[in-house]
C-alpha cells in the first residue's frame, strides 16, 4: 500500500517540511507522531519523507521561537512531547506559505503549465 | 550568559538550560513514542510485531542520524556556550596570570628603583646635615674669630717681671679674653683647648691659664691632656711654662715635647730647652734625652744658673786663648745660646750678668769678636748688652 506509492515517491523540496509542520500544526497543539501522520494525512504520502527528519525540523522551529513545547500524556497514556504554534510561528507560516506560492508560481510558468492559482 | 548573548541577537532564544542528559533523555524518549505509535498503528493495519517494527523504523530513517541532528540543534548552542565560557575562563585565567607575573615585576622593579632613591635620598640628606654642620661650625668660629682682633702679630712671649696683661701675648689674651675658671679637672681643659683645636693662639691662651695654675697642678693636666692635643696647641702649650724662668716643672713639660712623635713639637721643645742648657741638645744624637735624665729633678733656677755658669766658662776660655774669637768651637757654643731669653734666668732669681762677669765673659774685648761670621758676631754683641748694668 504505502510501500507502493513510495515507489514513486519525490524529494521533498528544503522548507518545505518545515512549511507542512507548521500548516498541520495551525488547527492546533500535536505530538511528532500525530503531524506526521497529518502531513501523509493531507496527501503527502507520495512525498519520500522519512519521518525522523520531522524531528530536527521541529526542535529547529522551536529554537526560532516559531513552536512552543510541552510535555503532555497521549491517547495511549504515554508520555509525549506536544508542539504548538506561536505568534511569531503564525508570522512565519504566512510568509513562507506566501514565499512557497511565489516560487510555485514562477516555476509552473518557467515549465509552461497554468499556474493553480491562474487556473 | 546565555541571556545576555540573546540580547546580542546571537541567539535567538536562550539555550535550554537544563542538564545536557536530561535534554538527550527528552531526545530518546519522543524519538521512542514516535516509534511506538508508529509501530503500533502498523500492528493495527494487520502487520505482525517484528514486520510492524520494521516498518515502522523504515519509515522514521536512521534513527541515530535522526538522534545526533535533533542534539545538535537542541544542545549544539549549550556546547557552543560552553566552549565560548571555557575559552573566555582560560583566556581571563591566562590574563589574571599574565597581570599577576607583571605586576610581581613591576612591584620588584619598582621595590629596586624605591631603594635607589633611598639610598640617593640618604646621601643627599647626610650631605646636607655635612653641609649644615659645616655652616654651623664655621658661623660659630665666625662669631668668635672676629673677636681676635687685630691679627695677632706676637713676635714675643711674656717677658720676665711683667704680667701676662702687659706682655704682647698677655695683653692680645686679655684684650680677647680667655676661660678662667676651668678648675682642676682634665675633661675641662681638654675640652677647652678643643674647642678650637686648630688656632695656636687659642692654645697659647688656654696654656697661660694652665701654666698659671698653683704648685703642679698645670703641669700636671698638661701630661694628662698631652696627646689629646692638636700639634698646633702642642707646639704652644710649652711657652708658659719655658719661658716662665720660675716655674717649677718647665723641664717635665719640655721633656713632654721632646719626646713628642712629631717633628715640629720636637724641634720647638728644643729650641726652648736650648733657654736651659746653653746648648743645642738635638734628640737624635741622644744628648737631649741624657741632659734631661740629668737635670729633670733639679730645680729650675739651679738648672738655669749652673748651665750658664758652664757657657760662660767656656767660652771666656775660647777668648782667652786666642785674640780673635774665631773657630769651630766658639762658634759652636754662640750657636747654642742662639735663643737662649736672658729674662728667663731672671725670673728664675738667677744673676746672669753676674755669671757673665764672673767668668770674664764681659771683659772680652769687642775688637776680638771681628773675626766671627755676621750670624755668631750678632749673638756675640747680644751676649756683650747683658753685660750692660
Amino acid at each position: 500500500m504505502a510501500e507502493d506509492h513510495r515507489t514513486e515517491d519525490v524529494e521533498l523540496p528544503p522548507g518545505a517540511l518545515e512549511l507542512l509542520a507548521l500548516k498541520v500544526l495551525a488547527r492546533g497543539a500535536l505530538h511528532g507522531y500525530a503531524i506526521a501522520r497529518a502531513i501523509q494525512d493531507r496527501g503527502a504520502e507520495r512525498l519520500r519523507i522519512e519521518e525522523g527528519t520531522l524531528y530536527p525540523a521541529l526542535h529547529r522551529m522551536e529554537r526560532r521561537g516559531w513552536l512552543a513545547a510541552e510535555w503532555g500524556v497521549s491517547e495511549s497514556n504515554r508520555r509525549a512531547k506536544y508542539y504548538r504554534l506561536t505568534a511569531g510561528g503564525r508570522s512565519a507560516l504566512r510568509e513562507q506559505e506566501s514565499a512557497w506560492r511565489r516560487v510555485s508560481d514562477a516555476v509552473a510558468r518557467v515549465l509552461g503549465h497554468p499556474s493553480p492559482k491562474g487556473a | 550568559m546565555a541571556a545576555f548573548l540573546e540580547r546580542l541577537g546571537l541567539f535567538p532564544r536562550a539555550p535550554d538550560p537544563r542538564p545536557l542528559g536530561a535534554i538527550a533523555a527528552d531526545i530518546e524518549d519522543e524519538l521512542a513514542f514516535h516509534l511506538e505509535a508508529s509501530t503500533r498503528a502498523l500492528i493495527e493495519e494487520g502487520l505482525e510485531d517484528e514486520a510492524a517494527r520494521a516498518e515502522a523504523l523504515r519509515r522514521f530513517g536512521d534513527v541515530d542520524r535522526i538522534r545526533r541532528e535533533c542534539a545538535r540543534t537542541l544542545m549544539g548552542e549549550r556546547i557552543v556556550l560552553q566552549r565560548i565560557q571555557f575559552v573566555l575562563t582560560a583566556a581571563l585565567l591566562a590574563a589574571v596570570v599574565f597581570l599577576v607575573l607583571a605586576s610581581r615585576e613591576t612591584n620588584a622593579r619598582a621595590a629596586v628603583e624605591r631603594e635607589r632613591s633611598l639610598a640617593l635620598l640618604a646621601q643627599i640628606e647626610a650631605r646636607l646635615v655635612q653641609g649644615e654642620a659645616r655652616l654651623v661650625e664655621e658661623r660659630r668660629h665666625a662669631a668668635s674669630e672676629p673677636a681676635l682682633q687685630p691679627p695677632p702679630v706676637i713676635d714675643r712671649l711674656p717677658v720676665l717681671g711683667q704680667s701676662a696683661e702687659e706682655s704682647p701675648a698677655g695683653a692680645y689674651l686679655a684684650a680677647n679674653g680667655t676661660r678662667t675658671d676651668l678648675g682642676t679637672a682634665r675633661e675641662s681643659w681638654s675640652e677647652a683647648f678643643n674647642e678650637q683645636h686648630g688656632s695656636w693662639r687659642h692654645g697659647l691662651r688656654i696654656a697661660e691659664r694652665l701654666a698659671a695654675l698653683s704648685g703642679s697642678q698645670g703641669a700636671e693636666i698638661l701630661v694628662q691632656v698631652w696627646n689629646e692635643l692638636s700639634v698646633e696647641h702642642r707646639e704652644q702649650v710649652m711657652k708658659p711654662f719655658v719661658f716662665d724662668g720660675g716655674h717649677p716643672h718647665a723641664l717635665e713639660v719640655l721633656e713632654l715635647g721632646f719626646e713628642d712623635s712629631v717633628h715640629s713639637v720636637r724641634e720647638r721643645a728644643v729650641l726652648y730647652l736650648q733657654t736651659y742648657a746653653w746648648q743645642d741638645l738635638w734628640q737624635g744624637d741622644g744628648q737631649g734625652d741624657r741632659w734631661l735624665a740629668q737635670w729633670r729633678d733639679r730645680p729650675v733656677g739651679e738648672v738655669l744658673r749652673e748651665n750658664a755658669e758652664r757657657w760662660a766658662r767656656a767660652y771666656a776660655e775660647c777668648a782667652q786663648e786666642r785674640e780673635q774669637i774665631a773657630g769651630g768651637r766658639v762658634e759652636h757654643l754662640l750657636e747654642g745660646i742662639e735663643h737662649v731669653r736672658p729674662e728667663t734666668l731672671a725670673k728664675a732669681g738667677v744673676d746672669l750678668r753676674g755669671i757673665l762677669v764672673e767668668a770674664g765673659v764681659c771683659a772680652i774685648a769687642p775688637a776680638r769678636l771681628g773675626g766671627l761670621p755676621a750670624a755668631q758676631r750678632a749673638i756675640a754683641e747680644r751676649v756683650r748688652s747683658w753685660c750692660q748694668p
